[in-house]
């Protein structure tokens, strides 16, 4: 009897136990919702790669960002962690996915300009914050900071950036090898022009590039074999469309091609290939790329 | 086929990357309480986009219907007298030249589709032996192969622009928001309005031009007007959905073959209702299959619609 | 296509068709140079002629398909000219020699469509439309055809329903270019037959023909043609005698014709 009167005790005990822990987890999650709630206020999309690696060296945590082809390894570890979203034309990322995660501001890139026009209409705002050339990198680091409300950062970030620049673009000489840089192989092949991206960092970079005289408003031209042997570049880039699993067909296609092998950067053994989109794509290592260029490619480091 | 219809709007409206049941669809539209992000999803971006799809889907059916029916030759489609190579022209001359000014790219392509077919009617259709079909078809191939042309070209000269271009060409309703419709939809009305006034008359035309006279319609008069209508359509249709000629070829033919009918008046209006529900069907499951990626609706319609068009083909024969 | 132009007033008391001097030009050169007919109610007109007399070119003239370069028609009364579209179809229906088979349409939809004259554009079939369709069918001894479809027609079955669907027109005319020349001798019999059922109820029916004999048969009278013109109207037995037959068409023959039986004997081997 004594027994019997016992034991529900701890059993009832362990019951208003349970419940109460329930409780307390149930009134955790109600009280973790609001929270949750202005956590979605915080969430920042980046979608261009730009925004997306300055918006880590700012220190503020992207909540998606976009998957990008040919990162370095350095960009690679600087988004390390963070899910990416997939993109494609012409809206980018998929607006219903974005519609559902509610972000605060989306930074995109005038390339998916319909998929930015879509995501204003759904309410978001949206910015396009990349720089056009090498010499706006930090204006457009100084905008990304105001937007998010690091300015200090931001301003550390640039002096940094200029720092890097400085030390990668010491002693460059007056005497400025003559450099063609080529996007993808074959007969689509086309050259880098003085308002591409790859074309200013070469320059950034003490070569001075090759055109042909060729000029277009996107910034890429397709050179004739007969250009390019009469212009006769001492260094040639080769910068292949795609992924890196292209590298090895790349490879093999340069040293086969006649053409560049006659030229002088042929002759001198100075045919560079591009392994990352550093060359395609602007981002904040401008230093680390300068010296990229100038270590394998203009070989005047 | 109105069943249909009505299944594959609801598909459209209630499928897509995000999961949203069918009751919340309904409670949208009815304009009932929901959360936020379900009524953005829904009155944004699928709402617009599964009306476009209704709609280009009928117009290009009726488009080629018309056609087929003025030209009296089952190998019209709105590829024939022009429309698509000069809607996308005028597609691509905003999206490399003027990318900034997106916004006027279904203005260029129904201006430059209509011109197109503009220019094929006056050569095929007026002056000695005007009217003539073997004359407007071969119309419409020169002219459409000029404004081929004319892509390409502007294309090789900015090769860097060119993918977001190639959707448009290849055939995609990914617009958001209803700024295309509207400034489109004054064709798209006129455009059907004249078909629909078009049914007897080509009927009549279905019986020689003789007896079509006897009846009272001039054979000339009814081959353009059917002709315009078509243009109309399609131009319209070019400019919101890019170039999706394959169903204004297609979508008449199936409704011949599965009504047994040639009749206009049966003919028209269900490969209005047919496109409708296989564009609106398409695109669907375009957008959901390899979700989070959008697959282009064209080709996908394309690889859908060829196998089974064989094979009514052969069963018919 | 018609857009009103503003009410005709036929006149009921003028003949159905009267044609004077009717002129075609083609190139310069005058097809038709002068050439006249009338036709009343339940008459039987033939017009005969050797070929390029003229006598096609003058039926699309009279019909409105082809705008006459000279002379007047006049419908009931009303110029030819104040006519369009629907009107004309209203008063006239004209069968051409040899129409287009369109596939993948039945005989009940292609007389349909030859009553749509009647319809407004977004318009169904009314009861009374289904009826006039039906009995169309009927006269043009057609019944039990409806779900044929035309290209699996013989040449005769596909001349009933061309008359069908004239007659779902509801015109007072009928206006038929050569409808027994491929024919065989049963078919074109039945159509003789259909034609007079026709003209006993009241209508108005222009024939075009070869057959002097045919022509004698069954017209009430006869228009002769020759090198665009008109030269001769009046009954068979009047108009077509052994001398203007060999005057016009340059053969020794003798039309024979009596109580509806006729017969042609020519001189097939005769050198002049």
């Amino acid at each position: 009897m004594h027994l019997d009167a016992a034991r529900p005790k701890p059993r009832l005990a362990r019951l208003s136990g349970v419940v109460t822990l329930l409780a307390a987890v149930l009134l955790a999650f109600a009280l973790q919702a609001p929270s949750a709630d202005a956590a979605k206020q915080k969430r920042v999309i980046a979608i261009s790669p730009f925004a997306a690696q300055t918006m880590v060296q700012l220190g503020y945590r992207p909540y998606r960002v976009g998957m990008t082809l040919g990162a370095t390894k350095h960009q690679k570890r600087l988004l390390k962690g963070i899910p990416a979203m997939t993109l494609s034309h012409p809206n980018g990322p998929n607006l219903e996915l974005v519609a559902k995660m509610r972000p605060k501001i989306v930074f995109s890139s005038n390339q998916w300009s319909r998929g930015n026009k879509a995501m204003r209409q759904l309410g978001i705002r949206v910015v396009v914050a990349d720089p056009l050339t090498p010499a706006s990198v930090k204006k457009k680091v100084t905008q990304i900071g105001r937007i998010l409300g690091r300015k200090k950062q931001a301003r550390k970030l640039n002096k940094k950036i200029t720092r890097q620049l400085n030390s990668a673009t010491r002693g460059i000489s007056g005497i400025r090898p003559r450099t063609l840089v080529v996007l993808g192989i074959g007969t689509t092949a086309m050259a880098f022009l003085e308002n591409s991206w790859g074309g200013r960092l070469i320059r950034m970079a003490g070569g001075k590039l090759v055109t042909g005289n060729a000029s277009a408003g996107g910034g890429f031209a397709r050179i004739s074999d007969e250009v390019v042997l009469q212009e006769d570049p001492e260094r040639i880039v080769v910068v292949p469309h795609g992924t890196n699993d292209d590298l090895s067909r790349v490879a093999k296609w340069v040293t086969g091609n006649e053409v560049y092998k006659s030229t002088s950067a042929g002759q001198s053994g100075n045919i560079g290939i591009s392994g990352d989109n550093t060359l395609l794509q602007a981002g904040t290592d401008l230093g680390a790329t300068i010296r990229y260029i100038r270590t394998n490619f203009l070989k005047n480091w | 086929m109105l069943v249909a219809l009505v299944a594959a709007t609801c598909a459209s409206l209630a499928l897509g990357a995000v999961d949203i049941p069918v009751s919340d669809v309904i409670d949208t539209l009815l304009g009932k309480q929901v959360p936020e992000v379900t009524r953005n999803i829904i009155e944004i971006l699928r709402l617009p986009r599964t009306v476009e799809a209704i709609l280009v889907g009928a117009a290009l059916g009726v488009a080629g219907a018309c056609l087929q029916g003025a030209l009296n030759n089952p190998l019209a489609s709105p590829d024939v007298i022009g429309v698509t190579g000069g809607a996308g022209f005028g597609a691509m001359l905003v999206i490399l030249l003027y990318p900034s000014s997106i916004a006027l790219l279904p203005v260029s392509a129904l201006f430059f589709g209509l011109f197109a077919a503009m220019m094929v009617f006056i050569i095929g259709f007026t002056g000695r032996g005007g009217g003539n079909i073997t004359r407007v078809i071969l119309a419409g191939i020169a002219v459409a192969s000029l404004f081929s042309a004319g892509t390409a070209a502007i294309m090789a000269a900015y090769p860097d622009r060119v993918p977001n271009g190639i959707y448009f060409l290849v055939g995609g309703l990914t617009t958001s928001g209803w700024d295309t419709l509207e400034t489109v939809w004054p064709y798209l009305a006129v455009g059907f309005v004249l078909a629909a006034f078009m049914i007897r008359p080509l009927d009549r035309l279905m019986l020689g031009d003789d007896v079509a006279a006897s009846l009272g319609s001039r054979p000339r008069l009814i081959r353009l007007t059917a002709a315009l209508a078509a243009a109309v359509l399609a131009s319209a249709a070019a400019s919101i959905a890019g170039l999706l000629a394959f169903l204004g070829l297609v979508i008449p033919h199936l409704i011949r073959l599965l009504g047994g009918t040639k009749s206009h008046v049966f003919v028209i209006p269900v490969s209005a209702l047919a496109g409708a529900a296989l564009l609106t069907a398409g695109d669907t499951l375009a957008r959901t299959i390899a979700a989070p990626v959008e697959m282009p609706v064209g080709p996908f319609l394309v690889l859908l619609g060829v196998p089974l068009f064989l094979w009514l083909l052969r069963k018919a024969a | 296509m018609a857009f009103g132009r503003g009410s005709v007033e036929f006149d009921e008391a003028a003949p159905l068709l009267e044609a004077r001097d009717v002129r075609v030009t083609i190139g310069g050169e005058d097809i038709l140079a002068s050439a006249s007919l009338t036709l009343g109610r339940g008459e039987l007109l033939a017009v005969v002629g050797p070929n390029g007399a003229g006598k096609s070119t003058f039926a699309r003239a009279f019909c409105g398909l082809r705008r006459p370069d000279g002379g007047e028609v006049l419908w009931k009364g009303v110029p030819l000219a104040r006519l369009r579209g629907r009107q004309l179809a209203r008063v006239r229906a004209y069968v051409p020699q040899r129409a287009q088979v369109p596939t993948g349409v039945t005989v009940e939809a292609a007389v349909r469509i030859g009553r749509s004259t009647h319809l407004k554009p977004l318009q169904g079939l009314t009861a009374e439309d289904r009826a006039v369709v039906e009995e169309s069918i009927a006269r043009a001894r057609m019944q039990g055809f409806e779900d044929r479809d035309l290209s699996t027609l013989s040449g005769g079955e596909m001349q009933r329903v061309q008359i069908a669907i004239a007659l779902a027109q509801g015109a007072p005319v009928l206006v038929a270019d050569e409808p027994t020349a491929q024919l065989d001798l049963g078919a074109t019999a039945a159509i003789s037959k259909m034609l007079r059922e026709l003209v006993a109820a009241g209508m108005g029916v222009v024939l075009i023909v070869h057959d002097l004999a045919l022509a004698a048969a069954i017209a009430d009278r006869v228009v002769v043609m020759s090198h665009g013109r008109s030269i001769a109207t009046g009954t068979p037995n009047e108009v077509l005698t052994s001398q203007l037959i060999g005057d016009v068409w340059g053969v020794e023959a003798e039309l024979v014709h009596r109580e509806g039986r006729s017969a042609l004997h020519v001189e097939w081997l005769d050198d002049h």
